[in-house]
This record gives structure tokens, sequence and C-alpha cells, in this order.
């Protein structure tokens, strides 16, 4: 059964690799999502632990096993410690990690000593100081003795050695001797220890000292044969009544973590802190970010998984209809092979050892292949963009496989499921059907009703379901489309995708009928095969209406997103860059103000400041304009002899202003330009945002006054305008806020011609081709001290290397090129069986006395009907669900609250490209059927008609 | 004479070698008269009869329909031809299973170019006279074998053509059923006066024939009857 099953799939090669590469693309987009969502995550928590690493200056992935030891509540002999390392061993184990370094150690916190007369006569000092007692083994390796020498095994004393930080700070003396206090040995004397030396670490920054701070007092445990602790500790000698830990630490390597090694470790972790007892603990540091990393794969994984939903249910779709195909191919065949008595069940076997190949064959291709697919989301920008960016190393964990093997069996299923269903058919039955089936199972149970029904009922009641998603821990808060929306805007799509298959057949019949009387034998003979398509053709026609919406609405989706978070950066920052240099001071205390009055403390700061060159920005290389802008936000507004107090003033030099300033011309009721002509003009001009003039009920044309900190002199000023959005201006403020931010812009070069000059910052706009990296690189090259540099490019860049909006960006992207491989290989093989089905068709129409050339006509106009006018309609299509479905997009606040104003970007490019690759498809398929026509000889296919 | 040949020969290359289909062949055939062209399996009636209907081109000899040298036309002059003064049945029922029996005949008519009032008319016309206008609304599928074929025949019937090629129209049907549609040949052939020209290995049929040629190995055996 198995060579017949191979032999076949080699017969009808072209439909089993169509079928294969349906399950190929299923298994490697299911297996990408997963080994994607790792690999990106896996270079996030790197990137997290480094960071930690820099802010802390220590190794920041360690797992630690800790004995507390409390005097009279717990034991602590030899053999129990035997059983505590063992147990440690065992604990450590169950993580099923390498280490880097293992280290053992006690401490002894929270002792007070205090210092011993030099005379050795037992008085001592009533100060007392708070302090560590360490003992790490393996110190000696690690340190340096810099005063003094190392500590030996005395039997009076303890002999301990000190970083000369902690001598510093414990205000302690070499060889100087401190009695513990409270504490006595067994026999009743005092503990007593003594500073032999001071010593400084190797390498501040050796793994060595992970997890631990070595300016503490140390005890070296090397020298006391492995017992210091027992003797120190153990119930059988001496008591040290204090907070006595035993610690086991192992330090792990984070780079080598992957997400499913996070998650065995996590879990083993949180069993053992539920299991072990104390005085027994153990941890692992930095949970946080482990916790964080648990929380955000969850989301990232759902929110991806369900942009994949789509493309997924497409894909089942495709093998669902290419293996009825192959069936429907295989009929004859089949046929004959039961009448020389092959049973019904070996038929059938043959079908699923064909599948069962296709599915081995997709998931070793498949699995691979998904590795590509990584890299191809990992570098995607934006909608059918990518850029090259620092390899993702791709990380296929256990999971990515149990995934695409889960891909795989549901493909499996989805190829037999059409020979399940017929497999009871006669070939007369079969022909039958198969010619009188042109209402589909869609058609039938009015799953089109169904599915816009479901998005209406869905949009209607979003708010409440989204709650309950959020509730139910599938948060949208942090993923840039809400995957409950998503959903319904594909229950959207696909529902009118097969409206369009149920409505556009009658639509063509209807202009059949109109001109049934006129039509020439070609559009004749077109129309009616569209208007009565069969349910394959139909299936065609759905691919490829959602396979262009899908791609329309994607591209509407992702640019939106992006534009709009890229505009939410460029607004909030102003310009392409904005920084602010550090004035130094010229006169270090001064004492007057330059008019000679006594200078206050606030003036202090401010006064005396010298002012840096601004010239260099304006030849920096890369700057193609520069302007200063000052802001202050204990402005005043003086009107009809009222104050109004705490007011944010930001001047700028309005002619510089717009050529650096990041302006959306849609948030402006009018050209910027006229503004800042006004306020050069007239630079008593001034503009007032709106919600302040609306809280004064101010008037354009009203004259105020402006002063702000010890300036004594008021501006005059007249209102120009008001404006709602400026940039860098949030009008809405945060939450903290009593009131919104009001904002009052004026011309720089008047303030500063009427008060001092204070720090101010300088918005760049560059050059392209010039990144703000080439501007922070001269600056720093000319050793300008920047107190602040913002650069909205490399906020994009972060942005656009977000797991969330790359993975977006990846997965709309992939399932666009992954639909159109398939609505092309689909249009292919159900043209060319559709071919050789109308062989005869067109072998009696050339009898008819139709020419070659008007035989082809009616292929190209079907073609028309099915293929051309289902792309205009998917773009429609995809248009409408963008225009509904993408405003919504915006996660936490809607549409109208954000600011600037969300705006949903469909650029007529998108469609254009989106319609020629989709036209070049089809053409393509075209010239191959054109020719497969051209090729056929009537009286053959007249003779094909008689088998 | 509506059709004359003269020493027709088809070859064809085969795997195993070159097959002579039909071997100089010279017959004749007479208008408004069914003519048959019987044979075993393989013995090149049908060959012959697509040489006829200008389905096939000739290795050697020479075709004449109504007097005019077939042979040497131009693709477009035959399908021009065939638009105007032929029809076909043949024996795969072949109608298109999108149309109903009504737009299978209209269809044919619409190649030939006869369109509007007259058009209508002739569909129902033809089909009255193989006794199916009461099911011109229905599709294939939804007719016998044997009601299929007949909506053929009205098919090939409706632009008047001068002859019907009609290769084993009765092949799959019944031997009832296959005298019913040589009975309406023979009427076509009284009410239109067009010819018949038709292949055939069934004996029960040969009865019925005005003419009849004999085919073995793609030669023509016997003369005329």
């Amino acid at each position: 059964m198995f060579a017949v099953a191979i032999r076949k799939m080699s017969k009808n090669i072209w439909m089993t690799s169509c079928l294969l590469l349906g399950c190929l693309l299923s298994v490697a987009l299911i297996s990408s999502l997963y080994t994607y969502c790792d690999s990106i995550l896996n270079r996030m928590i790197t990137k997290n632990f480094e960071m930690r690493q820099i802010e802390e200056n220590v190794h920041p992935l360690f797992y630690s096993v800790q004995y507390r030891y409390m005097s009279g509540a717990n034991e602590l002999n030899a053999d129990i410690y035997e059983q505590l390392s063992w147990q440690e061993q065992e604990y450590f184990s169950a993580l099923d990690l390498p280490y880097m370094l293992r280290r053992e150690s006690f401490k002894f916190t929270d002792i007070f000593i205090r210092q011993l007369a030099l005379d050795n006569s037992g008085g001592h000092s009533e100060k007392t100081t708070r302090f560590t007692l360490s003992a790490l083994y393996d110190i000696n390796e690690h340190i340096e003795i810099t005063h003094g020498r190392r500590p030996q095994p005395s039997k009076r004393e303890y002999e301990v050695m000190v970083t000369p930080m902690t001598m510093f700070a414990l205000n302690l003396s070499l060889n100087s001797r401190y009695e513990i206090a409270a504490v006595q040995d067994l026999n009743g004397n005092p503990i007593v220890i003594r500073i032999v030396g001071v010593f400084e670490p190797n390498d501040p920054y050796d793994l060595f000292w992970f997890g631990t701070d070595y300016n503490s007092i140390h005890l070296d445990p090397d020298v006391y044969d492995n017992s210091l602790y027992l003797e120190l500790a153990g119930s059988d000698s001496r008591v040290l009544s204090s907070n006595c830990i035993y610690y086991w630490n192992y330090a792990l390597d984070y780079h080598v973590l992957s997400p499913d090694m996070i998650n065995g470790m996590m879990d083993t972790v949180w069993e053992q802190t539920s299991y072990i007892r104390t005085p027994m603990t153990v941890t692992l540091s930095n949970m946080d970010i482990l916790e964080t990393f648990v929380v955000q794969r969850q989301q990232i994984y759902i929110f991806l998984l369900v942009l994949l939903i789509p493309i997924v249910a497409l894909l089942a779709f495709f093998i669902v209809m290419i293996s009825g195909l192959v069936f429907e191919y295989d009929r004859n065949e089949r046929t004959l092979m039961q009448s020389r008595g092959a049973m019904k069940s070996q038929v059938f076997a043959i079908y699923v050892y064909q599948s069962i190949i296709i599915s081995v064959v997709s998931g070793g291709i498949g699995i691979p292949l998904s590795v590509l697919f990584c890299r191809l989301i990992g570098s995607a920008n934006g909608f059918l963009e990518f850029v090259s960016r620092t390899s993702l190393k791709i990380m296929l964990s256990r999971w990515s496989i149990i995934y695409a093997a889960v891909g795989i069996v549901v493909f499996l299923m989805s190829m037999l499921l059409p020979l399940s269903v017929a497999r009871e058919d006669s070939i007369v039955a079969g022909k039958r059907k198969n010619s009188r089936s042109s209402k589909t199972f869609f058609d039938r149970y009015f799953i089109d009703v169904i599915l816009l029904v479901l998005s209406g009922v869905g949009l209607y009641t979003y708010s409440n379901i989204s709650e309950i998603m959020t509730e139910a821990g599938i948060s949208a808060e942090d993923t840039p489309i809400n995957p409950f929306l998503f959903i319904i805007s594909s229950f959207f799509i696909f529902g009118c995708c097969l409206l369009f298959a149920r409505v556009y057949p009658k639509i063509i019949e209807l202009i059949f009928r109109i001109g049934q009387k006129s039509w020439s034998p070609v559009i004749y003979s077109s129309l009616i095969n569209t208007s009565r398509i069969r349910s394959r053709g139909r299936f065609l026609m759905v691919f490829l209406v959602a396979t262009v919406s899908m791609g329309i609405f994607g591209s509407a989706a992702a640019r939106t997103i992006n534009r709009n978070y890229e505009d939410r950066i460029y607004y909030g920052i102003g310009a392409d860059v904005r920084l602010r240099e550090k004035w130094e001071s010229v006169d270090p205390d001064p004492q007057f103000t330059p008019e000679g009055a006594p200078i206050s403390k606030e003036e202090k700061d401010l006064i005396f400041l010298g002012e840096p060159s601004y010239e260099k920005y304006l030849n920096m290389e890369g700057i193609r304009s520069c302007t200063k802008v000052y802001s202050n936000s204990r402005a005043q507004l003086r009107r009809s002899g009222k104050l109004h107090p705490n007011l944010n003033v930001m001047c700028i030099v309005p002619h510089e202003f717009t050529d650096v300033a990041w302006y959306r011309s849609d948030i402006y009721p009018y050209s910027v330009n006229y503004m800042m002509n006004a306020m050069t003009i007239n630079p008593h001009m001034i503009l007032v945002s709106e919600n302040f003039m609306e809280k004064l009920n101010m008037k354009q044309g009203e004259t105020v006054g402006m002063r702000w900190d010890n300036n004594t002199e008021v501006i005059d000023c007249i209102i120009y305008d008001s404006f709602k959005y400026f940039p860098s201006y949030d009008p809405k403020g945060t939450e903290e806020d009593e009131e919104p931010p009001y904002l009052i812009i004026m011309n720089y070069q008047l303030v500063e011609h009427m008060y001092r000059i204070e720090p101010y910052e300088v918005w760049l706009s560059l050059e392209d081709g010039y990144s703000s990296a080439d501007i922070y690189r001269q600056l720093v090259e000319d050793e300008i001290t920047l107190i602040t540099f913002e650069s909205s490019s490399s906020d994009v860049v972060d942005m656009k290397n977000n797991p969330s909006i790359q993975g977006m960006n990846g997965i709309l992207t992939l399932s666009f090129l992954v639909t159109i491989i398939i609505t092309v290989s689909g249009f292919m093989i159900y043209w060319v069986f559709d071919l050789k089905n109308r062989q005869l068709q067109m072998g009696i129409i050339r009898s008819m006395g139709m020419s070659t050339f008007e035989v082809i006509s009616i292929l190209l106009w079907e073609q028309a009907f099915m293929s051309f006018v289902p792309m205009f309609a998917g773009m429609a299509i995809g248009g409408i669900s963008s225009d509904i479905f993408v405003p919504m997009f915006e996660f936490g606040v809607t549409a109208s609250e954000a600011v600037p104003p969300y705006r949903v970007f469909i650029y007529l490019s998108d469609y254009l490209r989106i319609g020629v690759i989709v036209t070049s498809a089809i053409l393509v398929s075209m010239i191959i059927i054109g020719v497969m026509i051209s090729r056929i000889k009537i009286s053959q296919t007249l003779k094909l008609g008689e088998d | 004479m509506l059709i004359r040949t003269e020493n027709l020969v088809k070859k064809y290359d085969s795997h195993a070698g070159e097959v002579i289909a039909v071997n100089r062949v010279s017959l004749e055939v007479e208008p408004k008269k069914l003519t048959i062209l019987r044979g075993k399996s393989g013995s090149g009636k049908t060959t012959l009869i697509n040489l006829l209907g200008t389905l096939d081109y000739p290795n050697e000899g020479k075709i004449w329909f109504e007097n005019r040298e077939i042979t040497t036309l131009s693709n477009k002059e035959r399908d021009i031809l065939r638009r105007t003064k032929m029809g076909f049945v043949f024996q795969s029922v072949a109608l298109f299973n999108e149309m109903t029996a009504y737009e299978n005949v209209e269809f044919e008519m619409r190649i030939s170019g006869i369109k509007g009032k007259d058009c209508e008319q002739r569909v129902l016309d033809c089909l009255d006279m193989v006794g199916l206008g009461e099911r011109a609304k229905h599709m294939p599928q939804e007719l016998s074998g044997g009601e299929q074929q007949r909506v053929a025949i009205a098919r090939s019937i409706s632009h008047s053509p001068s002859v019907i090629f009609a290769d084993e129209p009765t092949a799959q049907l019944d031997s009832q059923m296959s005298i019913q549609i040589v009975e309406i040949f023979l009427e076509m052939i009284r009410k239109e006066g067009i010819t018949v020209v038709m292949t055939t290995h069934d004996p029960d049929i040969i009865d019925y024939a005005h003419c009849v040629y004999t085919l073995n190995d793609g030669e023509v055996t016997d003369e005329p009857d």
C-alpha cells in the first residue's frame, strides 16, 4: 500500500506538491511563532539581565540555598552539616542547569562588637559597633593583603581581615582586638576577634563576589579544616547566638538560558520554596526579571497566536480544498482499484499513507523553514518592510516542535476530511453531486451571515469583553492590537469574503440575464461559467478575496500602528533631536546680580552661567537646521490685573522652529507657518493653548502680560491664536495633574532681548542619511557635556525592536506572503485541474467553430471575472475593515484621546503593491494556461472525452 | 455530392512506431442522406470523421465539401466552415454542464452568429424536434443519458448546418434509446434537409442507413450499400 501511495503521489506530482506546500507553510508558520517568541524573549531577558548587571555591578543570576541557624532553635553538628550539604546539592541538581561558579560561605549578621583595651586587661570601650562577620571559602585566591597578614587559626581569638572601606566605615584599626557583645562561648568566656590584615579584592568585578558584599569583616574559613562554622555555630562547641546563615551559592549563566529552562527553573524554585521549610530556604536572584519574562511570554504568545489564527484557518481551508481536488482527480483510478478487488479500507489506507508521508515531509522541512521565517519576522520593520538587524539567536525549543506536531496532526486530519466525507460515493453519485454542488458548506449554513453577526455583536460588546479578557489574563495593555478586536475583525473580513462569494455569482447571473440576447459567444460562455461556478471555484474566489483583504487590512493595521507610535515619539520629543548642554558657572559664588542687587539662592544657580557656543550647531555635519527653545514652567500671565501663575511657557524662534520641529498637518486648523509668520512679524504675538484660552475665556487679539522667576519686567503680549497641539506639548497631562498643562508660546528673540539668557534646549533637524548617533559622537568628540539628549529616531528604533511590534509586523507580513503563495498555487492548481476537466469542453467549442483565440478569450474573461473582480472586492473589503477596526486598535486610550490624535494610514501604494503582487501572480498563471490551451488538439481532446 | 474524399491518409506517431489510422480512403457522402461509417474499435472511424469535419488534418489526400476543396483551408476558414455548415455530436455527450438545455443550444447559435427573436424560437423548435421542449430549463445533469444526447443533437442542428457529424452517438445508450436517436436523425434529414454522417459499430443501426462504409484497419473495405 505504501508503494502504491508513493506511486500515486509521483503521478500527481503537482497536486501533491501543492498539498505539501500548504502543509509545509502551515507547519513552518505555527512552529515559527513559538520559535520567534522564544528567541525574541530570550534576547530581551539577556538584555534585562545585562542591564541589571550594569546597574548593580554584580552578576545578576544566582541560586542560593541558605541554612539559618538560631541558637537554641535548631541543632547543628557534623552529621547535620553532611545532610545539609547533601540536600543543597539535591536542590540545585533539581534545577538541571549548569553553573559558572559555586561558592560556600557563611555569615553572622547583626553582631555588635566593642574594642578591647590594648593592654589585654579585659577592659573594653562602651561603644558598640554593628557589623557582619563573613566567611567565604576560597577567598584567598581572590584577594591581596595590603597590610598585615592573612588570618591564622588561633586558640584564644579569631583572626579576621577587612577591606580599607570597612575599616574606615566601622572605625576599626589593624591589630586591634574586639569582643563580641552579649555573646559567650559554652564556657561563658567572651568571643574575641583580632584584625590581622587588610585586603583588597584582586578584581572587584570578579564573578567570585556575586551576591555578596566584600566590605565586611572576614574570617578565613580555609584555614579551619572546614569546621569553622561548626566551631562557631555548632551546638557542641561555642555558641554564637546571633543570626548565622550558611550559604551555598551558584552563579548561573543567563546567556545560555532558554525560555524552557527559565520556565523549568521558575517552577522548580516555586516548588522548592513551597516545600522547603525554615531553617532552610532557597532563593533565586532577580526573580522580578524572570517573572516579567514569564508573563510577557504568555502575552506576546497569545497576541501573536491571535494574529496567526486567520492565516492558519485559511491554510487548513486550502489543504481541504487541494486534498478534495486530489481525491476527485483520483476518482477513476480509485474505482478501477475497487473493481479489481481492492477493499474500501485498503483504498482509504493509501490516502492515509499519502497524508502521513506529506505530513512527515512537511514536519521535516517545515521546522527548519520556521527558522527562516523567524529571521524574517525578526527583520520586519513594517508591513512588507525589512531591515537588517542584529540577527536573532534562534532557539528551537521543545514547544516549537510540539506545536509543529500538533499542526501536522491537524493538517493530516484536514487532508483526510474530504476523503472521509466522500468515501461512500460511487462514481455516478459523485459526478452528480459534483456537478450540482454549486452551494458550498458556507452557503448552506450561512456561515457568512453568522460571522458578520458575530463580529457585529463583538463590536457592540467590545468594552465588556475586553474587560473579561483582561481578567482572564489576556491583556491588551501591552500589545499593539487588542487580540479580541483582531479576532472580530477577522470574522468581519471572512464574513464579507464569504458573502461576496455568495452574492457575486448572482450579480454575474443578473448581468448575463440582462444581456442574454446580445452577448457575444465569448462573454456568453464566461458569464455563465462564472455565475454558475462550482464550489471549488468559489473556494478559490474566497481565497483570493480573503488574501487581498487581509493583505490590505494587515498593511493598514501595521502601518497605522507603526506610524502612530512614530508620531507619538516625534510629537513627544518635538524634533529629530532635542538636547540640553551643561552651562558652566562663570562665577562659583556670586554675591550680586549683574544689575548689582543682592542675589537670592535660586538665582545663584541660574545666574552667571556662561552660554555655550551655539554656532557649532550651525556648522555641524549632518544638521539641517537647529533652533533654540527655552522652556519655563513657572510663568505668570497677567490679565486685567489678575495673575495666573505656574504656566508653561515655551519660547521659540518662529522662523527656525518651523524648519526644525515635527508637525503633522492634520492636527492644526491651518498651516503652522501662518502662526509662525505672525510671531516673526510681531514678536509680541503669542500662542496660547486652547484649554487655557477656554479657561480664561480669552479672545484673539487680547493683550496680556507675561513674566517669570525674578524678572521684574512684564512683557506685553498679544494673543494671536490658540492651538490644541504643539510639538512636545501634551494637552492631557498626567493623571496626577490637578489641571491639564497650559502652554504659552512666545518669541524667543523678544524674551532674549528683555530677560537674562538662561539655559535653553537646542532642537535639531537632521539631514537625510545622518543619525542622532552621528551628532552625539561629534558632541562627545568636542567634549561637550550634555544634560539631556533625546532622539526621536533612536526611540523609533527601540519601538521597532519591541517584541510585540516586531512580531506584529513580521507575522502580518509573513501571513500576507504565505497567503499570496498559497493563493497563487491554489489558483494554478485550480485552473490546471479545471482546464484538464474542461479539455473536452474546449474541444467541443472548437468543433463548433470557435477559434483558439476565442477559446482563450473565454478563459481570460473568466479569469477577469473570477480573479480581478474578486481582487478589487478584496481591496474594498480590506479598506472597509480597516476603516472600521483599525482606529479601534489604539490600545489603552481611545482614538480621540491619543496625543497626537490617532490616525488611520492606508497608502495608495499599499493597494498598488498588493495589487501588483496579486496581478502578477494571476498573469503568470494566465500565461501558463494560455500556453496549455494553445497546445490543445481538438481531435485529441474529443478522444479524451470517450474515455 | 456533399462530401468527397480522395486517397485520404492519416498517420500518427506512437510508441510502437507509425500508425496509419486512415489509409487511402476515398468516399462520397450524398446530401440529405444518413451515411454510416462502421467498423471495429480502432478501425479509424473517428479519425476519418474528424478529418471530414475539419477537426484534424490529413497527411495525404483531399476532401471536397460542397465541391470545394477544404484540405487546404486556413484555420480561420475551417472555423468558419464548422461554424456555419457543420454540426457535431459526440459519443461522450459533451453538453456544457453549466448551461441549461436551452442555453446549450442557444450557445451554438450564438457561435454561429444568430441572435435575437429568431434565435429564441429556433432553440425551442430544435428542442421540440428532439422531444425535449418541456425540459428546456433543465441542467444536463438533471437529464438522462438519452435526453442529454438529444439535447446534443438539437444543439448540432440549431444553426441549420449542411451536415452533422455524429461520432458514435449511441455508444453509451441502450439499443432502444439508440434507435430513437437514429430516428431523430432521419427525421432531421426529412424535415431540415440536412445530411448526417455517423460512425457506429452497432449492427442494429446499420439498417437505418442510406449508405454504409465499412472500415478495417483504416481502409474502406466495402463499397457503399
